[in-house]
């Protein structure tokens, strides 16, 4: 008898754990702010994120549950949304799908609030401007932001006799032509996924002006504009003259960077995400630079890419309710408080939307700093596709791009792969 | 049946039977090769992982195979804290335990009477359950979050509790089917003579014979519950309330810079209760296969 009630209480006890199941998106509880973020704890930028959460909630006494998800973030929003569960903010980068989310009502634009919460002026235009969809609408509120220059391995391109970086096509494949002499790989690039398509568009732009890429990269139209085929029959003459290294097409950004770190490879193209895990050692030898460009192109100097599109806040339907938008209000302005927006610039090394802070205050690592005094001097700034590319694209265009990079493919196959993703 | 009654004939056939065995067990160095390196192809994925849950980016691209030089436990804390995984782990034990609860008191019930049925009702039954298999699970999607929504199950575990016991039941019907069908008819039929009803027939003789069946179809449903990703993101969502262990994992997953070391040092955790299942249950699981080797 008395097991059989020992059984019956650990029966009952198990039942009502598993029962206990609470909702993952927005609390009923006006006083509890349920943020999806893409900002890992344990991080640098996670514990500036934790700080802000916990001052937070000691000014409002609100709970404040951060609900961290990594990749699958966009498709998590998406689908809670249709139950109606979403988080009340979103905190991701403005890229692929994120891109659809106020046009597909989604997410409340921010330009129902920035004047309201006293956040335009401290919020710089350029970053205002990036994060407007085609109807002028500011679809989240810009935070964080991001310089994407080439980095070269000084180190290793003296080992091959070259002294200077190439600023020109020309140059660029003279040198991977002595660093394949010295066995040195030449460039490295993640073919297999976005940086590999972020590279491939920075080269395919090479002889379009800043309107005609725009135009193309929103609409299509690869095969009939001439200056885009000149800008993809670059690419396949630079990837034929093995300037990048062999078997980029399946490489992705952690293996290149990975690669890159370990002197590996003597030039890669990544963004200032990438600065804080350099290693000391690397730094250095590293200088920063643009991607070289070819003689009668669109650009003077070579090209970098630069955005305010690296993270943002996004209000959900739920977030927008009377009874939640003040709390999101006082959680969203928090991060654009001075100290927070420093502390943040100098954990993600890298510039901040914020204007009193728009890059890191304190600058201990030696390819931040670079890239903040020495990269606006030598490069001009390519259109960024994160923002021009529909979102719904940019997944199977990630896998033509991938093909673009495998030995073989020529400009027709690729800008006819490509114009069949605005098509289809 | 002819017997042998010629000592010199029965001795020959001995003979030759013994020589019939001794070339069979005869050491086969092509056998052995090839045991061994299928043993070595199965070992290194996880002599990868292993190893690879000790490093970080740089050792893990740059010498993938090479031994770590520490031996430092950072990457599983970090999995741990980051991941949440705690909480995860919770949530995959009751998702995984109550489904498999559900999905063995409905199999278990439903096959007996399938194998017992001598109607076309039952041949019915039975090729109802089989259709179940040609449903590809993704077409099923959609149609779900609807539902859940509708039930307003969303975002909750219970749903997963009901939801996942209905992708295998087709599955577990049609396997314990055919080892209820191996139990003697006369068996049921002594017991019914002594008074036994359905119910007791079940519990008293044919699940006790066919526990090697159901063992079997315990550790195919653990595999497929604790394994779950799809559903469980969809359906369950990212809360760490909520979120089973695999739906935790992938938020290591950065999305500029991810650290493999942690992210592989947190799929060794999730696949620790995998293997303590797989021991309990694993000599279950060779009887229902000798029973099946023995029946052909």
């Amino acid at each position: 008898m008395k097991a059989f009630r020992v059984t019956a209480v650990i029966a009952v006890s198990a039942a009502a754990i598993a029962l206990t199941g609470c909702s993952a998106g927005s609390s009923e509880d006006a006083n509890t702010l349920t943020v999806l973020t893409s900002i890992q704890s344990g991080t640098p930028t996670g514990d500036v994120q934790d700080k802000i959460v916990a001052e937070v909630e000691k000014a409002t006494g609100a709970n404040i549950k951060l609900v961290q998800a990594g990749e699958t973030l966009p498709d998590v929003y998406e689908t809670s949304v249709a139950g109606g569960k979403e988080a009340d903010v979103a905190i991701t980068n403005l890229a692929e799908k994120s891109n659809d989310w106020v046009k597909n009502g989604v997410a409340v634009p921010a330009s129902n609030y920035l004047d309201a919460w006293g956040l335009t002026a401290k919020i710089t235009p350029d970053a205002l401007d990036a994060w407007k969809d085609s109807d002028g609408k500011v679809q989240g509120f810009p935070y964080n932001g991001f310089v994407w220059p080439v980095w070269y391995n000084m180190a290793l391109l003296n080992q091959a006799g070259i002294t200077t970086v190439p600023t020109s096509t020309d140059e660029l494949i003279s040198d991977a032509q002595k660093l394949n002499d010295a066995g040195i790989p030449p460039f490295i690039i993640g073919g297999n996924d976005w940086s590999g398509q972020k590279l491939f568009l920075q080269i395919a732009q090479s002889y379009m002006t800043p309107d005609e890429a725009t135009a193309v990269y929103s609409k299509g139209g690869y095969c009939a504009s001439p200056d885009a085929m000149k800008g993809i029959n670059l690419f396949t003459q630079l990837r034929d003259a093995n300037v990048f290294v062999k078997d980029s097409q399946g490489y992705t950004a952690d293996q290149m960077d990975a690669a890159f770190y370990a002197g590996k490879a003597a030039m890669m193209s990544a963004g200032s995400w990438a600065f804080g895990d350099a290693p000391a050692d690397l730094q250095s030898n590293v200088q920063l630079g643009g991607f070289p460009q070819p003689s009668g192109g669109s650009y003077d100097k070579p090209t970098a890419y630069q955005g305010y599109t690296g993270s943002g806040f996004f209000v959900s339907p739920n977030g927008a309710k009377d009874a939640k938008i003040g709390l999101v209000q006082k959680f969203i302005s928090a991060w654009y408080e001075p100290d927070n927006a420093a502390a943040y610039a100098a954990a993600s090394n890298g510039p901040t939307a914020v204007i009193a802070t728009g890059t890191p205050a304190a600058i201990d690592n030696k390819i931040t700093a670079a890239a903040v005094n020495d990269v606006p001097k030598v490069v001009d700034y390519a259109v960024m596709p994160d923002t021009v590319v529909p979102g719904a694209l940019d997944d199977p265009m990630i896998r033509q791009t991938s093909l673009a990079y495998a030995p073989g493919t020529d400009a027709q196959a690729i800008c006819s792969s490509l114009d069949s993703l605005y098509t289809s | 049946m002819t017997s042998v009654r010629n000592p010199a004939v029965r001795t020959t056939r001995v003979r030759t039977s013994r020589s019939r065995n001794s070339r069979s067990n005869r050491f086969n160095p092509l056998a052995h090769v090839l045991v061994w390196f299928y043993a070595l192809l199965l070992l290194i994925p996880l002599y990868f992982m292993i190893i690879s849950a000790f490093k970080d980016n740089a050792d893990i691209f740059n010498s993938p195979f090479a031994f770590p030089t520490s031996l430092s436990f950072d990457n599983f804390t970090n999995a741990w804290t980051r991941a949440s995984m705690g909480p995860g782990l919770i949530n995959s034990a009751l998702v995984t335990v109550i489904a498999e609860i559900i999905t063995l008191v409905l199999a278990i019930p439903a096959a007996y009477a399938i194998a017992r049925a001598g109607g076309r009702i039952g041949g019915i039954v039975e090729k109802f359950f089989a259709a179940g298999l040609l449903i590809p699970g993704f077409a099923a999607l959609v149609p779900t979050v609807i539902l859940s929504i509708a039930l307003q199950l969303f975002h909750t575990r219970e749903f997963l509790y009901l939801f996942l016991p209905a992708t295998v039941l087709p599955l577990s019907v049609i396997l314990l089917t055919q080892f209820m069908r191996s139990v003697p008819a006369e068996l049921e039929e002594s017991a019914m003579m002594d008074g036994a009803n359905r119910l007791r027939v079940l519990i008293s003789i044919y699940i006790p014979i066919t526990i090697p069946g159901i063992a079997t179809i315990a550790i195919l449903n653990f595999l497929t519950f604790w394994n779950e990703y799809l559903y469980a993101l969809i359906l369950a969502g990212p809360d760490p309330d909520v979120r089973t262990v695999q739906v935790a994992l992938p938020g290591l997953v950065s999305q500029t810079y991810t650290q493999y070391g942690v992210l592989l040092a947190g799929a060794l955790i999730t696949m620790v209760p995998v293997y303590i299942v797989y021991i309990i249950l694993n000599r279950r699981l060779e009887d229902a296969l000798l029973q099946g080797a023995v029946k052909s």
